[in-house]
């Protein structure tokens, strides 16, 4: 193992990859603190780009952006009281109040410490969660990986939407674009419409790009904030002074944010948005003071901002060992690794380990280089916030363009991308979430090849997808999670029947 | 456009009944058993159990909202331009681009784009050049993805 890391140390080490990580650490900086623009838009925007960087610099770029673009998610929040990224939402409102107190450069302290903090204790977990779930994860045979598929898809269902069911549409619509091309176990084309750009299946990344840029491109023009000014904000002083202090003054709000975010990270299906919701709340319901929650104190947001950068960590645990992706951000990264031939799963670890340290490593630098990084981007953000969404669109557009077609020098892709950003506007204006698709498309064809070699293996019969007992057990945590998704949807209906019925007129 | 959930429902149970019968007419030359449209059915399937659910959890709507609402921003006539610009200035830059090339093709578009957006066209210029020029030194010099030079010049 030590001579694994010295390798990876080797690999990580060099300019061209520093080089990388200090690029993407600051395209992860501007783009999180554009309102608008998620974490996630701005890692489908990068693969275009990482498909020509050999491995390890890949995952450096998507590592690094992923955790910068969280971060900076709080800046506009705490200016502006507008969200950068959906993940700094639970706590806008504290940290735009600290700012109407005259703190703001307290408040982005804080956020920046203590996603610094987060983050490093979530790749630490990695670090040491990882190897060990794959050992164990080598026992796994096409059932259990039917399973913990099928628990990953779920787990995107029952976490992520205001309307479960809405979840499993969009889920099955991913599955269904999956179905096309001819890499199935039957070896058949299917549903190419006589195209032979579609023998190989939609291309992935087209496909994100459309459906997490184009469709934002769209929506900003439609509803009007395209044509939107830039913003003003006033300069932000002070950002680090007094940190040590709130360091010593919350240190369990540091280390309840941190494990819960990289449990609720490395749960399949939820990811950094999440997490922070729920510390902000678990921080106000143990807190001493929970009264001075919403006035401008920092307690809840040094747990929520630890919370959301270690559930980055965590969402790569079931993403590295299993191959299934904890969020919307990992399965791109997914999906990366299968473009870089580092196949995810067990057996990473055992072919090729410095590989995963390196990865490793790639974390630890990434959350490093936030803490100057970050604090030069709280400097500088009333420079970007000033850029208007006349002129942001328009490139974006170019951008998602010619991202998609330098995967495959195809103009085909380039209506592939047009055609999921027309699909996935249509589908969000109607309330229909759009990540369940991606992790449709990612894992489906995996879905198929463990369900129809494991039918095959069992003649047919469904006893051979429960007569192992890992695969038993995650039989029943699958079944679980549905039971308990249709139970409270069931439960939610009745509740706003009984109000609606009550209410008089 | 906003459809209310039955009418989204409706359209995907649709979907969900032509993917099945789809994914039954697929041709199975080698006779397996679990062959080509064995997984496309179970999909097919799950896609009409999901939208009968939505359906049915959402009939209390029929009534309170229409089945389909325009938004607002359909009514204003320079929004919808602006809108249809998008899937417009794609499919142009992809008729296009083989013949006028990657950068005359894509500054148009851009400036297009931009002056229908209201950029003051002293500003919409200067960024259109810059933004090609940045795409040109990312995607061709550095990450040497062939973009068409354009068969005219």
């Amino acid at each position: 193992m030590i001579d694994a890391y010295l390798l990876a140390f080797e690999m990580v080490f060099t300019p061209h990859v520093l080089g990388v990580v200090l690029i993407s650490a600051i395209y992860g900086l501007t783009v999180g603190s554009i309102p608008g623009l998620s974490a996630t838009m701005a890692i489908a925007l990068l693969v275009p780009m990482t498909f020509f960087m050999p491995p390890i610099p890949a995952i450096a770029a998507i590592v690094t952006t992923a955790a910068t673009a969280i971060f900076s998610g709080d800046i506009p929040g705490c200016l502006l009281r507008v969200p950068g990224t959906p993940a700094s939402a639970a706590y806008v409102d504290e940290s735009y109040q600290m700012n109407c107190n005259g703190l703001a450069g307290r408040a982005l302290g804080v956020s920046l410490v203590f996603s610094v903090i987060g983050g490093l204790f979530g790749s630490l977990v990695l670090m040491v969660a990882a190897p060990s779930l794959a050992e164990f994860g080598l026992l796994f045979s096409t059932v259990e990986f039917f399973w913990l598929v099928v628990l990953g898809l779920g787990g995107a269902v029952f976490i992520g939407a205001r309307r479960p069911v809405k979840a499993v549409i969009t889920l099955f619509l991913g599955l269904a674009i999956g179905l096309v091309g001819m890499q199935n176990p039957a070896g058949m084309p299917r549903f190419t419409f006589g195209q032979t750009e579609l023998l190989g299946g939609i291309s992935l990344v087209p496909a994100m790009v459309g459906m997490f840029a184009v469709a934002e491109v769209i929506r900003a023009i439609a509803h009007g904030s395209a044509g939107r000014a830039g913003r003003h904000a006033k300069q932000v002083g002070g950002v680090l002074a007094g940190m040590g202090r709130m360091i010593v003054t919350y240190p369990v709000q540091a280390l309840r944010g941190s494990v819960l975010g990289t449990i609720i990270g490395a749960l399949p299906g939820a990811g950094a948005d999440i997490a922070a919701w729920m510390s902000y709340a678990i921080s106000k319901r143990f807190s001493k003071t929970p009264e001075k929650f919403g006035t401008g104190h920092p307690e809840g947001l040094a747990e929520a901002s630890a919370s959301n950068n270690s559930a980055l960590g965590g969402t790569w645990i079931p993403a590295l060992v299993f191959g299934i992706p904890g969020d919307s951000i990992t399965a791109i990264a997914i999906g990366v690794l299968y473009m870089k031939d580092m196949r995810p799963g067990p057996t990473i670890f055992l072919n090729a380990p410095e590989n995963v340290y390196a990865i490793f490593l790639i974390f630890l630098l990434a959350n490093l280089i936030m803490l100057p990084l970050g604090w030069a981007a709280i400097k500088l953000a009333r420079h970007v916030l000033k850029v208007p969404g006349n002129i942001l669109m328009p490139v974006i557009l170019l951008f998602a363009m010619i991202g998609s077609y330098a995967i495959n020098n195809s103009l085909f892709d380039v209506l592939i991308m047009l055609v999921f950003g027309i699909g996935a506007f249509i589908l969000e204006e109607n309330d229909f979430p759009i990540a369940p698709i991606i992790l449709g498309i990612v894992l489906g064809p995996m879905l198929e090849a463990n369900f129809v070699a494991t039918m095959v293996k069992s003649n047919g019969s469904f006893i051979g997808f429960v007569n192992r007992p890992v695969a038993a057990v995650l039989a029943v945590m699958s079944f679980a999670i549905l039971a308990w998704t249709i139970g409270s949807a069931i439960m939610r209906l009745l509740r706003t029947r009984s109000e609606t019925a009550k209410a008089p007129g | 456009m906003k459809a209310n959930d039955v009418a989204s429902g409706l359209a995907l149970l649709l979907l969900g009944v032509v993917l099945w019968l789809a994914a039954d007419a697929l041709p199975n030359p080698a006779r397996q058993i679990y062959g080509p449209s064995f997984f496309p059915k179970w999909v097919g399937g799950g896609l009409v159990l999901g939208s009968l659910v939505l359906i049915i959890t959402s009939l209390d709507q029929i009534g309170k909202e229409a089945f389909v609402r325009l938004e607002p921003w359909l009514f204003r006539p320079v929004t919808v331009i602006q809108v249809l610009l998008v899937p417009v200035l794609v499919i142009a830059y992809v008729q296009f681009v083989d013949l006028l090339g990657f950068a005359v093709t894509s500054l148009a578009a851009l400036l297009i784009m931009f002056l229908a957006l209201g950029v003051r066209p002293l500003l919409a210029l200067p960024t259109g050049a810059v933004v090609v020029a940045l795409i040109h030194v990312i995607f061709s010099m550095l990450l040497r993805v062939p973009l068409a030079g354009g068969s005219l010049f």
